[in-house]
């Protein structure tokens, strides 16, 4: 399973200085690996329950370390469907309705059809350090739960939408878990977020504010239907068409995800987690390109007069979803587990981005327009449920296989959906193999594919998104995953463990149940948090201690 | 520096980003064309259609425009009679101590003003001579005086609205500043130079913004005239708060078209062409202006007079008729002695013929004046009473009296120059009136209207040789299509100080079909109101041949349109 988390932004579109689009896409699909999740026992927990981290079969002294790399590679279509009328694009008509002689007759129906291909690297770390023996563990890790990679050819149709972003949101955490009782641990932890935002549009001063205030403000005083409400007959002017860029805007964030741990039988494992959101602001450096004579001479001696390339400060603030998911995980027998989760995320936060650009250059003050200039991307998502299974068979006692389905549902809406937003019904498949090559070393390796039912919109708001989408991404991930045993008692321990369970080879530390988990048996546990399986599935050794 | 660092950490993590290429190009200059060179260039043809567009100026912006430009603005004729009757009201109720500190010959100057029959002083003129002649009948010298100009003994010799009307006439009317203002040359107007109403003054937006700041220069010494403003200080037209604006309903924008040299996209202002249509005059509002003070005034006025160096003699005949023989009428109309003259005349120009009798007591007629209607005077004693002058017009006898009294205080002749200051002098224009004679005129004018919509779209740019006009669907079917105009000496930039900021030396204006450009194509007719530029309709595969102001030659290569309001064009430098 994988967490499949529309990637927010969102930033322009129908209505904005920038336009990206979060897709739902643009999640990275991996944090940990295929065998993590709310009820998996891997370091990875400090992300995907804290809680569960006491499941861990640690001693003080000992550390369990996942660290994985990978790509994420995907495929985005969209084909335009133009529904309403535009004038001609070397028009400037500003006020609806248009001279049906102005109104291009060409420009409806379908547009050439335009794709990407995002790529973009995978990557996360956890490391797990018991401090209080069967009490308390600490983990720290980092991953990128959410990212967006996309570059769109530059002059086609979705060019108002968007031309590329990057955005990327690597999540430092560092969590607590505590195991109450042998039926339940708890944990949380708070994690630094540092984000990056570069993107890349051509934006269309037709859907400014700020352009048809100035036309509209004495003293020009021209009524116009320039603005974020403009009909979809003045917009897409060739002359309001400027191509914009953020580049390498950064924000930082904290936030912080509690979860709890059940473990109410043997075979039986419960998972329920709260990940806050995380507000962010970025703040870079954005680039408009106003090299048009209609900007910067032919319209000066009413005041209208810009620097054939403005530059100046961007603030884009957004707020990362909260999300509250529940999993639970059932032994079936010694070989197959099953397990599964549902979440729901509150992408309703996400209802609109707020994006401020401040340049002295903006400043047109014959026409009331100070060096700032807001701009709100209006969204209007909703909130999305996601949710996955996964069967998990111990193939060999050295081998793991697992296979996940998983559905999400669509947080955009037809009216917003956009180019960077592909978002829609989504279906998950993916499988992932462990291979155990010693007590202290496995490899994972996953493989998990994405895509949505091809969706179709005919109602987007201004006709900006009307047309087909398809989503198709790939990801790709190695883990290794390292036990690593402190001096001293650990070492002992350790021994004393293997003696207990010397058949527990089989099973890979990452079992998501407690069922197979490396975990020795409870009379050697007082407060074992996953006890043996009854089906006598041998857990695997020990690891023994790291080499000096 | 942790920040730099996470920065750079994440950087390196995710290196792949998008966006990573530069996606917004800086602009580059173009360079000259080599001969033999070619290159493309994409013209567009937009709109930008303000209705009711109203521009505002203000004091201050109208100030910082270009001065030739606002010294082309004529507004009106300013009627200076009002000024002129409200300067010599002033002189007249000057206060004591004012007079006293003016010159003996301003002084001998206001007392010809204000000298009425009553306090004349006739001694050591032909009209002495009364004096006793007045005490041998019995009756007062003023009251012969008065009988014979038919008037009252207090009533002036020249009435104040005469004084003012032969000043207007002789002086200010003579004065070329203001006898011509600044035009448009075209064939009635060669020069460009247009007559002034007489007894007016023209004024400009200049003069407007300027609170009339250089009228003593403009009306001061000129050309051999002695003008008639020595000094002017404080001229209030308007306040500070001052403000002209003007409802505009036309294409905004200007056309694009292409400097040769460099094959540079270039911008022509398009107010001109649309002159015809730009201001909607059933609109009051189409022109308002705002902040006129509301008794326009002169803070401190000094104006002058000057007379000849000789004593003129009134003459002594009637012939020459209608005014006799003396030699003030051969003087400039501006100097003193010759202004006598006509004010005399035009004061009795309406004064009947008029013949009084005086009688002794014993009932016999001892003196007897008359003045014909031509201004003839006779005097006449009988019985030995008295030597009265010869017949003579009433103006030389007048011309007499006041050069004796100008001369008052032992001034000679040559020495008594006038000048007067007053202060606090209104112009006499109500300025709703100057508003309405504004609109009034600029709209009349189109050469005021084109400099003042020019006031409003200074948006030429660059060096343009042509451009381009595409004949919109409203149009006439003749006129729609593309079009090639070329530039007239009008669509030429104007620098800061309102001169062309290029010489139009365009030898060989228009489009040709042949590189020897002996074959035009091109001609003035009409196409979009405008009938001024030398224009051809043109289409893809078309060939023509211009030559711009350095005498460069091109061709020119319509080549498909890339969208209905672009037009593509390949140019080649043919030397």
């Amino acid at each position: 399973m994988r967490r499949v988390v529309p990637v927010l932004l969102g930033l322009c579109g129908a209505s904005s200085w920038a336009t990206t689009a979060a897709a739902s896409g643009f999640d990275a699909p991996t944090l940990g690996s295929a065998q993590s999740g709310p009820v998996a026992r891997d370091a990875a927990a400090t992300w995907w329950n804290p809680g569960r981290l006491t499941a861990l079969d640690l001693e003080p002294g000992q550390a369990e370390l996942q660290v994985g790399l990978g790509v994420i590679v995907g495929s985005i279509g969209y084909q335009r469907d133009i529904r309403a009328e535009h004038q001609y694009a070397d028009n400037l008509d500003f006020k609806s309705p248009v001279a049906t002689s102005d109104l291009d007759p060409n420009k409806f129906g379908k547009q050439e059809k335009v794709g990407a291909i995002p790529l973009g690297p995978a990557f996360d770390a956890y490391v797990a350090i018991p401090a209080i023996r069967d009490r308390l563990v600490f983990g720290l890790g980092i991953g990128i739960p959410y990212v967006a990679v996309l570059n769109l050819p530059k002059n086609g149709p979705q060019r108002f939408a968007g031309q590329s972003i990057f955005l990327a949101t690597p999540h430092a955490t560092l969590a607590a878990a505590v195991k109450l009782h042998r039926v339940i641990s708890i944990g949380a932890g708070v994690s630094y977020v540092l984000g990056t935002l570069s993107l890349s549009k051509v934006q269309d001063f037709g859907e400014v504010g700020l352009l048809g205030d100035a036309l509209s403000n004495p003293p020009i005083g021209q009524d116009n239907d320039f603005g974020p409400d403009a009909p979809p007959e003045i917009r897409e002017l060739d002359v309001l068409a400027r191509p914009f860029e953020i580049k390498q805007a950064f924000a930082h964030g904290v936030s912080f995800n509690a979860g709890i741990a059940l473990q109410p039988t043997d075979k039986l494992s419960i998972g329920l987690v709260y990940h806050h959101g995380a507000k962010m602001t970025f703040r870079g450096k954005f680039r408009l390109d106003m090299d048009d004579d209609f900007f910067t001479q032919d319209l000066a001696a009413q005041g209208l007069q810009y620097p054939a390339l403005l530059e100046g400060k961007a603030r884009v603030r957004m707020r990362l979803p909260k999300r509250i998911t529940l999993g639970a995980g059932y032994q079936i027998n010694r070989r197959v587990a099953l397990d599964g989760f549902v979440s729901y995320v509150t992408y309703q936060d996400f209802d609109r981005i707020r994006i401020r650009l401040t340049s002295p250059d903006l400043a047109q003050p014959a026409l009331g327009t100070g060096e700032s200039a807001d701009q709100d991307l209006v969204r209007n998502w909703k909130g999305a449920v996601a949710t996955e299974v996964s069967t998990r068979i111990s193939a060999t006692k050295k081998l793991l296989v697992s296979v996940t389905a998983g559905y999400n549902s669509p947080a955009s809406p037809d009216s917003t959906l956009d180019v960077f937003s592909p978002d829609g019904h989504r279906i998950i498949l993916g499988s992932g193999i462990v291979y155990r090559f010693t007590d202290r070393a496995a490899l994972l390796a996953d493989l998990e594919g994405q895509f949505i039912v091809p969706r179709t919109t005919t109602s987007s708001t201004y006709d900006l998104g009307n047309g087909t989408y398809s989503l198709f991404l790939a990801a790709a991930t190695i883990h290794g995953q390292f036990k690593f045993a402190g001096r001293g008692g650990a070492k002992g321990r350790n021994k004393g463990k293997a003696k207990s369970a010397p058949t527990s080879t089989a099973a890979p530390a990452t079992q998501p149940t407690g069922t197979t988990e490396a975990t020795p048996p409870p009379t050697t546990e007082p407060l074992g948090t996953a006890p043996a399986p009854s089906s006598g599935t041998a857990p695997p050794p020990p690891p023994p201690a790291p080499t000096p | 520096m942790r920040t730099a660092l996470l920065r750079a950490l994440l950087l390196s993590l995710l290196p792949a980003a998008a966006c990573s290429e530069d996606s917004i190009a800086t602009p580059t200059d173009p360079t000259t064309l080599a001969p033999g060179e070619s290159r493309e260039v994409d013209l567009r043809y937009l709109r930008f259609d303000v209705k009711g567009f109203a521009k505002t100026n203000t004091l201050e912006q109208l100030r910082a425009m270009p001065r030739r430009v606002l010294q082309d603005v004529w507004l009106l004729d300013l009627d200076a009679r009002p000024l002129m009757v409200n300067a010599l009201q002033a002189l007249k109720d000057l206060p004591d101590a004012d007079v006293e500190a003016l010159s003996p010959a301003a002084q001998n100057m206001r007392r010809l003003v204000l000298m009425t029959p009553d306090n004349a002083e006739l001694e050591g003129t032909n009209l002495e001579e009364l004096i006793a002649i007045s005490g041998a009948i019995g009756i007062p010298p003023a009251k012969c005086l008065a009988d014979l100009l038919d008037r009252g003994v207090t009533d002036p010799f020249i009435p104040i609205e005469v004084v003012a009307d032969i000043m207007l006439s002789n002086v200010i009317g003579t004065h070329p500043n203001a006898q011509k203002r600044r035009g448009k040359v075209d064939a009635d107007h060669p020069d460009g130079l247009y007559p002034v109403a007489p007894g007016h003054i023209p004024l400009t937006l200049a003069d407007v913004v300027t609170n009339f700041e250089d009228m003593a220069e403009r009306f001061g010494p000129v050309d051999g005239h002695p003008g008639f403003v020595l000094e002017a200080r404080g001229v209030s037209v308007v306040e500070d708060q001052f403000a002209m604006t003007s409802k505009v309903t036309a294409n905004a924008l200007p056309f694009k078209g292409v400097d040769v040299t460099n094959v540079d996209v270039a911008s022509v202002n398009s107010v001109g062409g649309q002159i015809e249509t730009i201001h909607d005059f059933s609109d009051p509002e189409w022109m308002t202006l705002t902040g006129l003070v509301a008794d326009p005034s002169v803070e401190f006025l000094s104006f002058g007079v000057i007379e000849n160096d000789a004593f003129i003699p009134g003459g002594t005949s009637r012939e020459p008729a209608p005014k006799g023989n003396s030699t003030g009428w051969d003087l400039p109309p501006w100097e003193f002695e010759r202004l006598i003259l006509d004010m005399v005349q035009a004061s009795v120009a309406d004064v009947p013929a008029v013949c009084n009798d005086y009688e002794l007591g014993t009932g016999v007629t001892a003196f007897s004046g008359c003045m014909d209607e031509d201004g003839w005077v006779t005097l006449e004693t009988f019985n030995g009473v008295g030597s009265p002058p010869p017949p003579a017009y009433i103006w030389d006898l007048e011309l007499e009296l006041a050069q004796v009294r100008l001369h008052d205080g032992g001034l000679g002749e040559g020495e008594a120059d006038v000048a007067m200051s007053i202060q606090d002098v209104g112009v006499g224009v109500p300025p709703d009136e100057m508003i309405e004679q504004v609109k009034k005129n600029v709209q009349a004018n189109p050469e005021a209207l084109r400099e003042f919509a020019s006031l409003l779209t200074d948006s030429t740019a660059g060096a343009a040789d042509f451009y381009y006009v595409r004949g919109i669907d409203s149009l006439p079917a003749d006129q729609q299509g593309d079009w090639l105009f070329f530039v007239t000496e009008s669509d030429i930039a104007i620098d800061d100080e309102g001169n062309p900021v290029r010489d139009y030396g365009y030898t060989s204006p228009g489009f040709f079909t042949d590189p020897q450009l002996t074959k035009k194509v091109s001609d003035l007719r009409v196409v979009d109101g405008d009938e001024t530029h030398e224009k051809v309709r043109i289409a893809p595969g078309d060939v023509l041949y211009v030559e711009d102001d350095d005498g460069v030659r091109v061709r020119i290569e319509v080549l498909e349109k890339p969208s209905r309001s672009h037009l593509a064009l390949g140019i080649t430098r043919m030397q």
